[in-house]
């Protein structure tokens, strides 16, 4: 018979094993949120094996041409005896480093934190920002580079672009004459007019990726002594005060809003808080305007009157402003819009100072653009009023070659009026060629006028110690029915007028036009 | 009308209880068979039917053996069906970690080897196991013990050395430390309850012991004999009340040292590394961690999330790609409960878990109905040590316990660990033999 003890030995194991049949259960997460350890190291340890055994698929241009191809490379390094080791290493190959390393990025390994504050965070980032990185389940839920269709595949899907390869490169060659491409900052997008695509998206400060170490260090040493922002390239990443370029928004408000006759008088004009807006007299041929001298929205479009930009500001008001602005896709409160290739980032702040606002009548004050945010608005004026979603990812196919994504025209919104469209796109033509007047650069009048290309130039304070400025040029061609936009600019440079990006985009053009 | 005697309605009775028996056997074999074609039914799931074909043949041959002994020697059936299906388990692991391309030749080979050596130590057991209750077997048992632990300490292999932390517990590709829990096992039940003497004996045995598990840094299975030890001198001994105090100490001042470890030394340890000595330190970075490896993902609690992320994997019916099987520690040792799960899933999981109570409760009766003193105690401690080895193993795999590195018995794939499984299951079924013998036995005299 048994003894009590034994009894409770027994029962004591028992209820052991019974307690580790629930402690099982708990751990088991196969019930969502009955665990929050389970789930979390469920997912954790799920993201890690993809990230271990999925390779990212390749990378082409519209034409199927490889940009970015990753693959297992053997690696052979010297250690500090002189001795060779030999490694297996996921190295993704560009076929044009710098021209295609700030569009393309790199790819690497998630960090995971089981202790994450929020369960979003329990997953991090890649370790970089731009498409490759992008091109991830965040955005693209069961799609993406590191997607496979098949359970066991160890390739993700491959992602063909709406990027011209061709034109990237001759994008990238038409910057760098301007500017250098690893010491100063700038950019330049060219899009369809028409369907939003984009053809072609460079950003300097560049590095070649094909030399991710090296370039990683030049990265790291620029991010620190330097304000060249490498980590963020300025087509997307980093926007800065928009300038003159702004005046092309600020055209649709007020021809929306029933001014389109807006007049004002061209005189200097100090506000409450002391801040002085200075009317330049300006002194080129049939538009030359004095001090004091009345001025009408083309005019003072061609001219680029930061005078009656601001007074035009005040005059519309916040409100109508923003209704504008929400048109174009700027929400107040919000700083970016999510696109298939990452979120286009903006600032848009009206609730300053009565200064601030006449002052973001000419693209200063609290205002900021990427180089997309400005081809987007340049688009929409080009399309008859309709801003098409910018969009880079034309498809995205799995290992066996079945396409699972493709990329199609969007309309994101109805900007404007095609009328207030024509009218203000019309205004931009005379505005260019008011600019090939006034810069007298005749090679680039000529691409001008053999294109029709209708643009606006920008120059913007940045207002650091450094007094450093933005130069910008949007534009679009031919005028009567456009097909590209190409917006061009440099940031953060010493001492550069935004027509000094005119021939850049008239080398853009001519290649456009004549050999795409 | 025909008229019966007292005689020919026993005979008549017997004749009835006899085929209703045989006719049970054959069903339990018949059972047997058709779980392991639902384990081949399990592998086809994954695709592995041909290499699991002949595992599950082999099995199958094996099993109706084991049955056909074991209904032949009266032996307890439910045990041999329990193991046969834990058993099963393991191999199943094993074959769907390999994969179609991963020969089963070689597990087969270790399979068929630990069952003749389990086979043979067990019928070694039948014929001698009353010689071991002599006290010259007695002595020759600790002596072979600390000869054990002699050329384990001199020679023995260290392993998990890259933490800084291993043990040393292999000596060419086997742990005899598996084999000292035998003899162990043997050797107190031997002691207990003999007399005041042999249970001081016993216990100044366990300390050397455990000492010499110290010096080799094998924790777990000091923790095993102590335990087991102690609850046998509580439950049969004379110095019941020693014990029990002994026992609740240990208790007590284990939980003290994993509440110290948790919220004071491992965070000492964090700081600085070299604080505590080797084995100390090892305590506390188990202790430390056990229920909090999440703090400590990447050094002292990566055992511990590796086996948990392993366990959240395998959902109901087993992770659906290799992709996300997780790089388990020793995963065919002492993480094969966590790869069970990664592998084959919760219900099988569970399964194993509620085979473990079976196991329980079947040892419980065979201790039960043991009419020597001695049986009893070699059945209760046998009993013991495979269901307390369950516990602490499934226990750390699911991060409740302190990591300590035991086998599961039958399923754990490694050779020792699996031949003393059977071995011990083979003693276990010799004395619930001897039990149904001198039960039937008294019946008839009866």
């Amino acid at each position: 018979m048994k003894s009590g003890k034994w009894r409770m030995v027994y029962v004591i194991l028992g209820l052991l094993l019974i307690g580790e049949l629930a402690g099982l259960f708990m751990n088991s997460a196969t019930i969502p949120e009955l665990s929050t350890r389970a789930d979390r190291l469920r997912r954790i340890a799920a993201a890690e094996s993809d990230d271990d055994t999925i390779l990212p698929g390749d990378i082409y241009d519209r034409s199927g041409i490889p940009i970015a191809e990753t693959d297992y490379r053997t690696v052979v390094e010297t250690d500090e005896n002189d001795k060779q080791i030999k490694s297996t290493r996921r190295i993704t190959r560009y076929s044009d480093g710098k021209a295609f390393s700030q569009l393309i990025g790199y790819t690497g390994k998630r960090t995971f934190s089981a202790l994450a504050e929020s369960d979003e965070d329990v997953i991090g980032a890649r370790n970089d920002a731009r498409l490759m990185a992008f091109l991830d389940e965040e955005y693209w839920g069961d799609n993406g580079i590191y997607s496979t269709t098949d359970v066991n595949g160890t390739r993700g899907q491959s992602a063909t672009l709406t990027i011209d390869s061709d034109l990237q490169v001759k994008t990238f060659s038409a910057l760098s004459e301007e500017m250098s491409s690893s010491e100063e900052m700038g950019s330049a997008v060219v899009m369809n007019a028409k369907t939003g695509e984009i053809l072609a998206d460079v950003s300097f400060p560049t590095y070649d990726f094909n030399d991710l170490d090296n370039a990683l260090k030049q990265m790291q040493s620029d991010a620190e002594t330097t304000n060249l922002d490498p980590g963020y390239p300025v087509t997307y990443k980093n926007p800065v005060a928009p300038g003159s370029i702004f005046k092309i928004m600020m055209a649709v408000s007020l021809i929306d809003n029933g001014m389109e006759d807006y007049v004002v008088n061209n005189s200097s004009y100090t506000m409450d808080n002391g801040w002085t807006c200075i009317a330049e007299p300006y002194n080129n041929g049939s538009l030359a305007v004095g001090e004091g001298e009345e001025i009408g929205l083309e005019h003072a479009l061609n001219v680029s009157s930061n005078v009656y930009f601001s007074k035009a500001a005040l005059a519309l008001g916040r409100d109508k402003m923003l209704e504008t602005a929400k048109k174009f896709m700027f929400t107040e409160g919000e700083t970016y819009i999510p696109l298939d290739f990452g979120n286009v980032r903006y600032n848009w702040d009206l609730n300053g100072s009565n200064s601030e606002l006449a002052q973001s009548g000419f693209g200063q004050g609290r205002i900021e653009w990427t180089t997309i945010s400005a081809a987007m608005v340049t688009q929409a004026i080009a399309n008859k009023g309709s801003m098409m979603k910018p969009y880079m990812v034309r498809k995205l196919a799995d290992a066996e070659g079945k396409v699972v994504y493709e990329g199609t025209p969007e309309v994101l919104s109805q900007a404007t009026s095609p009328e207030t469209a024509s009218k203000v796109a019309k205004m931009m033509r005379s505005t260019a060629v008011e600019c090939c007047r006034a810069i007298n650069n005749p090679e680039v009048t000529e691409i001008f006028d053999r294109y029709q290309v209708a643009g606006k130039t920008g120059t913007s304070e940045n207002g650091d110690e450094e007094d450093t400025i933005n130069s910008w040029y949007v534009s679009f061609a031919p005028a009567n029915d456009p097909e590209y936009v190409v917006v061009v600019n440099q940031c953060k440079t010493p001492n550069k007028k935004g027509f000094r990006m005119m021939p850049v985009a008239a080398k853009i053009y001519e290649y456009l036009f004549e050999n795409r | 009308m025909e008229r019966y005697t007292d005689h020919t309605i026993r005979g008549n009775t017997i004749t009835i209880l006899a085929q209703t028996a045989v006719n049970r056997d054959v069903k339990l074999i018949v059972s047997v068979i058709a779980i392991e074609l639902a384990m081949l039914l399990f592998a086809a799931s994954k695709g592995l039917a041909e290499a699991f074909l002949p595992v599950t043949g082999t099995l199958m041959v094996f099993s109706v053996i084991t049955c056909l002994f074991t209904f032949y020697a009266n032996a307890d059936k439910t045990l041999t069906i329990i193991v046969l299906m834990l058993l099963n388990i393991g191999f199943l692991v094993q074959q769907i970690q390999n994969g179609t391309e991963g020969s089963s030749k070689s597990f087969l080979i270790k399979m068929a080897a630990s069952m003749i050596a389990a086979t043979a130590g067990t019928l070694f057991y039948t014929r001698m196991k009353d010689w071991f209750r002599r006290p010259f077997a007695i002595a020759v048992l600790v002596i072979a013990q600390y000869a054990i632990c002699a050329v384990m300490i001199i020679y023995g292999q260290l392993i998990g050395s890259a933490e800084g932390q291993g043990a040393r517990i292999q000596l060419s590709g086997i742990t005899p430390f598996e084999l000292v829990k035998v003899m162990y096992i043997l050797t107190a039940a031997g002691l207990t309850g003999r007399s005041s003497g042999a249970e001081k004996l016993l216990l100044l045995h366990t300390v050397i012991l455990s000492f010499c598990f110290v010096i080799c840094s094998e924790l777990g299975t000091l923790l095993i004999i102590w335990t087991v030890g102690i609850m046998a001198i509580w439950m049969f001994g004379k110095h019941r009340k020693t014990a029990g105090i002994l026992l609740a100490a240990s208790g007590a001042g284990a939980g003290i040292f994993w509440v110290l470890s948790d919220k004071l030394l491992l965070p000492m340890i964090t700081e600085n590394p070299g604080i505590f000595p080797g084995v100390v330190a090892k305590l506390v970075s188990r202790f430390g961690a056990a229920v909090h490896p999440e703090l400590y993902i990447n050094g002292y609690g990566y055992q511990s999330i590796r086996g948990l992320q392993a366990i959240s994997m395998g959902g109901w019916f087993g992770i659906e790609t290799e992709r996300y099987r997780m790089p388990l520690p020793e995963c065919v040792n002492d993480f094969i409960f966590a790869n069970v799960i990664q592998t084959c899933g919760l219900l099988i999981g569970f399964i194993v878990i509620i085979l473990f109570l079976i196991f329980l409760r079947r040892g419980s009766a065979i201790s039960d109905t043991c009419r020597s003193e001695y049986y009893r105690r070699v059945a209760f401690m046998i009993t013991a040590t495979i269901t307390l080895e369950a516990i602490i193993h499934i226990g750390y795999n699911i991060a409740a316990l302190p990591v300590t590195g035991i086998p599961l018995y039958f399923v754990s794939q490694g050779f020792t660990a699996l031949t003393t499984g059977m071995l011990l299951t083979g003693m276990l079924l010799v004395i619930s033999a001897d039990n149904k013998t001198e039960t039937e036995l008294n019946y008839e005299i009866g």
